[in-house]
């Protein structure tokens, strides 16, 4: 049996090669993330092993919360006091207390902010203990005294800095600016994993950071002879302050390269249920494709039977083709993932990531795994399609092949149904009155339920829906047109299984356009309604920590022809809103006073001006899941440390620009040791236009590059904008899962051809020529595309509408259609669709007539 | 019974009165030790209003001559005529519009397009020149092979009988110079045979159509106005107008 599928598969290897492809596709994307992700975990491994090699011992403060921008555990600082309680520690040899931000703006030689999206920029302290210190002098001498820094060597060359220049951080107290006194290495390397690192005395980086007099960790080492464990011991024991945590330098080094890694998973796992996709939409090929096969072979089959093969081992035989393809896709998927993840690597690099001797990590597990997934999709795809072998009975040798009556199963009629009732029951709670955020899972579920609905339903509707989508076919191409319709309904199984690879992929890019046209008419309804003011001075990186210091604001409206300024600060902490309920939060300020005809919040209850100094604004929908009302009080606790309490003053309804937790902007001081204002709205004068201020506002923000002076116009577009080049990133990501199903539209017409060859011929002798015939392939690929198209759109925009209905408390709320964007995807798919025509038409076109018409 | 010596070369335009002539027509598949001859210089002419059956062996080349003289097939030398057209200078596209304009086919099975309904199978080739049918005749001949009541079914609720009607009714729609059948009633019982046998002769009768049919049945040969008999890629006799039996009693003479 074993050599009888081998025969049989190399007989069709040919055809077999789209369906290896589309299983390859899948597989790479995930074996090319596995790779991406074990090498940056690697990367960022090595770096805080090098971090943490002279520290035998680190003392921190005690946790706070759990940062939610990937930043790790926040701890509470250290008082300068603790450093020589450690150092009198018995073992500790010396102890060194440090202080980093990585909040703060560096600018380079042109004035611009380095870094960004990026590697991070550090301003902190030089150890002055050299087993301890990361960083070395590579040249000039370490900082001194205040007003000297030293800077890293590849960021110095980078930035065009020379011993000497002057440099310019800007922090919550305005500029700051500092002489480079010397140039610094990271053990062999010029920097550390491409951050910019700028080195200060520990009291000038206390002051920078805004934190005279603490410290973020005191690191020790010990004497000889004494092992870190001993000598974490020997300071626990030593109770140098309350609730300290004391961990060995290798520990600390790993967390920290954990909670980076973290960063990096939220990536990897993006990219993971992207491959999940095209995996999926392989799926759909790859049992197409058997089904076919397995169809076409009928009489082979039930010839074995007949010959006495049992129907084990013809199900054997079905299944051992599918698990060679499976094997041999999921091995060369695997190598296709490595080259990926090369590529992605190598872009990595050229963003800025630079590391001495790394490496792909490509770990042997990758490749089971890999090849694994391959093997499963594979072999989970085929059963089906050997199950209906196992079925073919002997006497089918003699017979033709049996009819495709999957379009009349009531079973399947009846399964989409229950699924339709069952996802319609899911999703109904997003078209209530006010649906709770709990919800949003159970109708993520429904609509997931609602796509199977479709699937499932495919077969049944396909024929009804190719007759509709290929209605004026015959009109304009006459019998082409005809036999081109008629050809995509004669088997509505295969007809809609080739559509679901598109129906997928299309739902998926048209609920995502649709969903993010939406939020972007929230966005611009939000701000049409809520922001009456000018001008927005906002951060110019959106990742940047850092605001701009209060006394920008004041000078603003020194500018003639303002009329008032107001500006929001903003805190990232933790809430209590319970003793037993702590909720991860950021805190916005606001000035209450100022806001007024710059920006106006929708309010649930109460109104802006019920909050002042000790009060605290609720959003709605969080006041409604927790059970908070006007009056309570809150705990907030800040990533510095700090712990304030807070009355509920009122209830808002602007979560879009709110946000969920908003304070009095004098109170931030509170929170936060030095303010900074996140975002800035200036009202001018009557009469004034914001093109006469212009210059003048430009003078004033220019000293703070890090921050952007945009119009009203200016502002709503860059919000748009984001999600726009967010927006792109998926469709790139999706496009895999469409190829896939271009090549699944290709396969399908290929052994459709095949099947069809004696009727082909009996065409061409007939007198059809090969531009017709040509033409009547293309035009049944061109209907199968629209009706995956058509489908796939009209989920998309159900899926979209659900959501923003569900989402309408979290600031989504108003339905909007990218028209000429899914009108583009409509042309796409029919274009995909000739495209995908291509090779099976010229195939065709090519047959010999008279052995074609001589075909079994 | 005589057998007659292969006509003389035809004139350069050949006669109105000849629906399809093959001049010296040879057919060579393979090369060295592997060729084989299928037609070794044939020259023969169908003439117009004319049922002629080709009978011989396996392999003595008949299929071979009906395709070549059909445009399905290329000659190796020599050349083949419809009517007035040289289709050995024709190319391929041209060849198939000749197919589709002027030639007529029914083959043993398989000869309708299962997509497509008896009346869209009729005119299939009118359609794939994008001309209307010419409705009288149409009718007349849905009911000289009597499919009024079956035209909106599709082959697969037809039976095999009544499939090989359809065919036959597509061969005479488009009033084709010529009609080319292979072995039509191969695969009937011989009730349906007769049936099928008896429109063709009609056609030609009634209708003045120019039917040649490659065959191996001496029954389906009697109802043809004459049988040529080929072997070994050459024509070996010519019987004409001759009975069953006839047939028989002659083809008896080559085991066949």
């Amino acid at each position: 049996m074993f050599r009888t599928t081998l025969r049989s598969l190399w007989s069709h290897k040919r055809r077999l090669i789209s369906t290896c492809v589309a299983v390859i596709l899948g597989v790479a994307f995930m074996s090319g993330t596995l790779v991406l992700n074990s090498t940056i975990g690697r990367i960022f491994d090595d770096l805080f092993a090098d971090f943490g090699q002279g520290v035998d011992a680190v003392v921190r403060g005690p946790a706070l919360f759990e940062s939610q921008t990937g930043n790790g555990t926040q701890r509470a600082l250290l008082d300068d006091s603790i450093t020589d309680k450690v150092a009198a520690v018995p073992g500790v040899a010396a102890a060194e207390g440090s202080m980093a931000s990585f909040q703060l703006t560096v600018l380079d030689k042109q004035g611009d902010p380095i870094g960004g999206a990026g590697p991070p920029t550090v301003v902190g302290s030089w150890d002055t203990d050299e087993q301890l210190a990361s960083y070395q002098v590579a040249e000039g001498r370490a900082p001194e005294r205040a007003g000297e820094a030293i800077i890293d060597r590849a960021g110095a060359d980078k930035s065009d800095f020379v011993i000497g220049d002057d440099i310019v951080i800007i922090t919550a107290k305005g500029r700051e600016t500092l002489k480079i006194v010397g140039l610094s290495r990271f053990g062999e390397a010029d920097s550390a994993g491409g951050s910019f690192f700028v080195g200060t005395t520990l009291p000038e980086a206390q002051r920078l950071a805004g934190e005279p007099g603490k410290l973020n960790q005191v690191n020790a080492r010990a004497e000889e002879g004494v092992s870190a464990e001993q000598l974490v011991a020997n300071i626990e024991e030593a109770q140098v302050g309350p609730g300290v945590d004391v961990v060995t330098g290798k520990q600390a080094a790993d967390e920290q390269a954990s909670d980076i890694k973290q960063g990096f998973g939220f990536f990897t796992t993006i990219l993971l249920v992207f491959a999940a996709i095209a995996l999926f939409v392989g799926w759909f090929i790859i049992s197409n494709t058997f089904g076919i096969l397995v169809a076409q072979r009928t009489r082979e089959l039930a010839l074995l039977r007949a010959i006495g093969a049992t129907r084990r081992q013809v199900l054997t035989s079905v299944l051992l083709e599918a698990g060679i393809i499976g094997v041999f896709s999921g091995v060369i998927g695997f190598l296709a993932g490595v080259g990926l993840a090369l590529l992605a690597f190598e872009a990595l690099k050229s963003f800025g990531l630079q590391l001495p001797g790394a490496n792909l990590i490509v770990e042997p597990s990758y490749a089971l795994i890999t090849v694994s997934v391959g093997l499963l999709i594979t072999a989970i795809a085929a059963v089906g399609p050997a199950i209906r072998a196992t079925r073919v009975p002997p006497i089918a040798a003699l017979r033709d092949v049996a009819v495709d009556s999957s379009g009349r199963s009531r079973l399947r009629a009846g399964l989409a149904v229950v699924l339709l009732v069952l996802g319609g029951i899911l999703i109904k709670p997003a078209f209530g009155v006010e649906p709770a955020s709990d919800q949003i899972k159970s109708v993520g579920l429904g609509l997931g339920v609602l796509l199977l609905a479709v699937l499932v339903a495919g077969p049944v509707i396909a024929r009804p829906l190719a007759r509709v989508v290929g209605a004026g076919l015959p009109l304009i191409k006459g019998i082409t047109g005809r036999l081109s319709r008629e050809n995509a309904m004669r088997s509505p199984r295969r007809t809609a299984s080739t559509a679901s690879a598109l129906i997928i992929g299309v739902a998926l890019v048209s609920f995502i356009s649709v969903f993010a046209s939406s939020a972007k008419a929230s966005i611009n309804a939000a701000i049409g309604n809520g922001f009456e003011g000018d001008y927005i001075i906002q951060p110019a990186n959106q990742f940047s920590f850092t605001g701009a210091p209060p006394s920008l604001a004041a000078d603003i409206a020194e500018v003639d022809g303002v009329q008032s300024v107001t500006a929001l600060t903003f805190t990232e902490g933790q809430v209590t809103v319970r003793p037993d309920r702590q909720i991860g939060a950021f805190v916005g300020g606001i000035d209450p006073k100022t806001t007024p005809g710059i920006f106006t919040f929708k309010m649930s209850q109460g109104a802006v001006s019920d909050l002042g100094p000790g009060g605290i604004l609720v959003d709605k929908a969080v006041a409604r899941d927790e059970g908070i009302e006007v009056g309570d009080t809150l705990t907030v606790l800040s990533g510095s440390g700090r712990t304030a309490s807070f009355t509920v003053a009122a209830i808002s309804d602007d979560p879009a620009i709110l946000g969920q937790w908003t304070i009095d902007r004098a109170d931030t001081a509170k929170l936060t040791a030095e303010p900074t204002d996140f975002l800035l709205g200036i009202r001018l004068d009557p009469g004034v236009t914001p093109d006469d201020i212009r210059p003048a506002l430009r003078k004033v923000v220019e000293p703070f590059p890090n921050m952007k002076l945009q119009d009203r116009e200016q502002y709503t577009s860059s919000i748009v904008g984001t999600i726009t080049a967010l927006l792109n990133v998926i469709y790139a990501l999706l496009a895999v899962s469409i190829v896939i199903a271009l090549i699944g539209i290709a396969n399908t017409l290929s052994l459709s051809i095949h099947e069809r060859t004696r009727e082909l011929g009996l065409l061409r002798a007939m007198g059809m020529t090969r531009s017709q015939l040509r033409s009547s392939v293309r035009w049944e690929a061109v209907i199968v595309a629209l009706m995956g198209t058509a489908i796939g759109i009209g989920l998309g925009m159900a899926l979209s509408y659900t959501m923003v209905k569900v989402l309408a408390s979290q600031g989504v709320d108003e339905f909007a259609v990218d028209a000429p964007f899914l009108i583009f995807v409509v042309l796409g798919g029919a274009a995909l669709g000739v495209l995908a025509s291509v090779r099976p038409a010229w195939k065709a076109s090519k047959l010999n007539v008279l052995e074609a018409i001589a075909t079994e | 019974m005589t057998t007659t010596t292969p006509p003389p070369p035809p004139p350069a335009a050949p006669s109105t009165t000849v629906a399809a002539r093959a001049v010296d027509a040879t057919k060579v598949y393979g090369e060295g030790e592997t060729q084989v001859v299928a037609l070794a210089g044939v020259t023969v002419d169908f003439t117009r209003g004319q049922f002629t059956a080709i009978m011989g062996p396996s392999g003595s080349g008949k299929s071979t001559l009906m395709h070549c003289l059909a445009g399905l097939d290329e000659l190796t030398s020599g050349s083949v005529w419809i009517e007035g057209t040289n289709l050995t200078e024709l190319r391929e596209k041209d060849l198939t519009k000749l197919r589709r304009d002027r030639v007529g086919f029914v083959f043993q099975a398989f000869n309708l397009i299962p997509t497509l309904t008896a009346e869209e199978n009729i005119v299939l080739p009118l359609s794939l020149a994008g001309n209307d049918p010419d409705r009288s005749w149409f009718d007349q001949v849905v009911s000289t092979v009597g499919l009024g009541n079956r035209l909106q079914h599709r082959p697969s609720e037809l039976s095999g009988g009544q499939q090989q009607r359809v065919a036959v009714a597509r061969a005479l729609a488009s009033k084709p110079a010529i009609i080319f059948a292979d072995e039509p009633t191969g695969n009937l019982d011989s009730h349906s045979s007769t049936e099928i046998l008896e429109f063709m002769r009609r056609a030609v009768d009634d209708y003045h159509q120019t039917i040649v049919m490659v065959t191996h049945d001496p029954r389906a040969a009697s109802y043809a106005d004459r049988v040529l008999v080929l072997a070994d890629g050459q024509i070996v006799n010519e019987l004409i107008d001759p009975s069953a039996d006839d047939v028989v009693d002659f083809m008896k003479t080559f085991g066949d």
